[in-house]
């Protein structure tokens, strides 16, 4: 088996808010994540909003540095290396924002914007091939060569997503990550984009970070699915089968909650357990305990730490583990 | 039966053009919807879902003006001068926004900001309002209601925003609420408990629900109709089972066949190619024509009229009336 593209070990990132009067607190976006993503696959990241998806993600991409931790991307640590080494190696991971009207630069043709990344990487030979290469890349991404000479407010969300796709890919990166790509689309055209993420996947060998709120997405194209909860990984595993039979409490959790159509039609709304947001955050101990319906006091000490629960499946969860040991 | 609560017939939205006809953003909408009653409106962006919900409680904005008619019970809503409406509005209407972090006042404490409404539309002092605050506060589940009263908006989590959000908003037990995407900025979790709290208001105090929608999830499981918008026309109505198991509106089938959902084996989902298109190019004949599957050569000629089958539903599509003459 191929080694793992990219393996993340024990990857942490504190924000300081600093105050205007009194002590600055520490907030930690990432606690001690460790993760290997498979070449080739596409890899799901699921959680609520502050559970730290899109900090992880800006840290695979380098566009913001760790508190500790590293990232080592196809053999490299791309924290360790020089800022020259870490630039040129930049075209081989590229980043896809979820807002298709605030990443894309109002002034500059499309053609401008997905040929940037060729002018700043490219060897001197081939540049003049840009605009060659440019058309080439819009038909791949199922847009008309023409568009390259468009501004972005001529095109709507769902063709925006896809020449933000194709800037990401101009450069033939190994990695691409995508940050919420199609949370602010249309249902009908949010198909498109999935099916867009599917084919190059599969034509061109992209590996693909993919992060949503929305399972039924990530369900839907992910090989492999990390739950993330308080900025640590709660479950890692096959995507199906996380979502069949989650082992996590928390994974449970956002599975019941989600409304499908399935187990809606016909069905009486019913009254979900009363959940009461915890107001101080426990220092020691599991992030989830108090909203956790298992929990045992153990779990209010000792912080859990990913484990393999003995299915090929890694849990973080004391009760979990128990179970296998 | 008595009559509906709310009645809608032949409600059209425009906006305004210097000398000559009006851009018709929303044409032909009708729909009643009585007390107790939760009715879903879904569509995409563009289809024209919130306006219907502005339009509804006159809060369009300027240049955008309505024609038809919008009766609360039996009170016609759209002559009524500003003055009139602020005392439906707010008292009779309420109204919850999609986005928690821009509607609320920041520098407002959040009590207050459900107070105002309560000392407004039923004279009560302001001491009285602010502890029926707590109370609708408590009640929309903020946990330490008395010390969250006295915090402002960017205190708060976007949730607990959301629910200051109903707050407002069932104050002064309205009997018909308009909810405009009420949990689209929220999370899972979330999301279920806001769900039940309207719910909740729905069962015991007969409030009428008009829930403004993308997400067939939130529609199915809190309405029991359904009114499917597209590009400013409703394409399909009825009870939302029947509309999401049965579809006749090929753009319905169409949004169901592309809902996320498990692949088997290499297979891509079901698309709907191309985009919803802007009100001033609107293709020829049925709006959907240039999208649809189904077309025939006369959707890219004709409007397809409402065609209503009675028990509330009804579809607009020339292809759904074919397949009915031929099977009558």
């Amino acid at each position: 088996m191929p080694p793992p593209l990219v393996e993340i070990a024990n990857l942490t990132r504190d924000f300081r808010n600093h105050r205007f009067f009194g002590i600055s607190q520490t907030t930690r976006a990432l606690d001690d994540v460790t993760l290997q993503i498979d070449q080739g696959s596409i890899f799901g990241i699921v959680g609520e909003s502050g559970s730290g998806k899109s900090t992880l993600a800006r840290l695979m991409v380098a566009l913001d540095r760790p508190t500790s931790g590293k990232v080592v991307f196809d053999g490299e640590d791309i924290f360790s290396l020089p800022a020259a080494a870490l630039r040129h190696h930049r075209r081989n991971f590229q980043m896809v924002f979820q807002d298709p009207f605030g990443s894309l630069d109002p002034r500059q043709k499309v053609g401008r914007i997905i040929g940037e990344p060729l002018h700043v990487f490219a060897s001197q030979s081939a540049r003049g091939r840009v605009s060659e290469r440019v058309a080439a890349m819009l038909e791949n991404v199922g847009l008309p060569a023409t568009a390259a000479d468009l501004y972005p407010h001529q095109f709507s969300g769902g063709q925006r997503q896809r020449i933000a796709m194709a800037r990401a890919l101009i450069t033939e990166p190994k990695l691409v990550v995508a940050d919420e790509p199609v949370s602010a689309l249309d249902l009908s055209v949010q198909a498109q984009i999935l099916n867009l993420v599917l084919d190059l996947r599969d034509t061109q060998g992209v590996t693909f970070v993919f992060i949503s709120h929305n399972l039924a997405v990530i369900d839907c194209i992910a090989d492999k699915v990390g739950v993330m909860h308080s900025g640590r990984l709660v479950e890692v595993g096959p995507a199906h089968e996380v979502f069949d039979q989650p082992r996590h409490p928390y994974t449970h959790e956002l599975r019941a909650s989600a409304l499908s159509l399935d187990n809606e039609i016909g069905a009486n709304p019913v009254a979900a357990r009363r959940r009461q947001t915890p107001l101080g955050k426990l220092t020691g101990g599991c992030a989830y305990y108090a909203q956790c319906p298992i929990a045992v006091a153990r779990c209010s000490v000792e912080r859990p730490q990913l484990r393999p629960d003995g299915t090929g499946r890694l849990v973080a969860c004391h009760q979990v583990a128990s179970v296998t040991e | 039966m008595n009559a509906p609560l709310l009645e809608i017939d032949n409600l059209s939205i425009a906006i305004d053009r210097p000398g000559g006809a009006g851009l018709p953003l929303l044409t032909d909408i009708s729909l009643q919807l009585g007390r107790g009653e939760t009715l879903g409106i879904v569509g995409e962006s563009g289809s024209g879902k919130s306006l219907l919900a502005l339009g509804v409680i006159g809060l369009l904005p300027e240049g955008i003006g309505s024609s038809g008619s919008i009766r609360l019970d039996g009170t016609e809503l759209l002559p009524l001068a500003d003055d009139d409406l602020c005392k439906v509005r707010g008292r009779r209407i309420g109204m919850i926004f999609q986005e928690p972090m821009t509607a609320l006042n920041p520098v407002m404490k959040v009590g207050d900001q459900i107070a105002e409404g309560i000392v407004w539309h039923r004279g009560v002092g302001w001491c009285d309002a602010r502890r029926d605050a707590v109370r609708l506060l408590d009640q929309v589940r903020i946990p330490d209601a008395a010390i969250r009263a006295k915090s402002y908006p960017h205190e708060l989590s976007g949730g607990q925003r959301q629910r200051v959000g109903i707050a407002i908003a069932l104050a002064s037990k309205p009997d018909l609420l308009i909810a405009d995407e009420p949990t689209t900025a929220l999370d899972v979790s979330v999301q279920k408990e806001i769900l039940e709290i309207l719910d909740e208001h729905v069962r015991n105090d007969g409030m009428a629900l008009m829930l403004v929608s993308h997400d067939l999830g939130v529609i199915a499981a809190s309405c029991r109709r359904t009114m499917v918008l597209y590009a400013g026309a409703r394409m399909e109505e009825g009870l939302t089972e029947e509309v999401l198991s049965d579809p006749r509106s090929p753009y319905t089938r169409g949004l169901l066949a592309a809902l996320p959902q498990r692949r088997i084996g290499d297979r891509r989902l079901a698309a709907i190619p191309g985009n919803v298109p802007g009100f001033a190019a609107l293709p020829p004949g049925c709006r959907f024509s240039d999208r649809c599957p189904d077309r025939i050569e006369r959707c890219q000629t004709e409007l397809p009229a409402w065609r209503s089958f009675g028990n509330g539903r009804g579809v607009r599509c020339i292809r759904a009336e074919t397949a009915a003459s031929e099977a009558g």
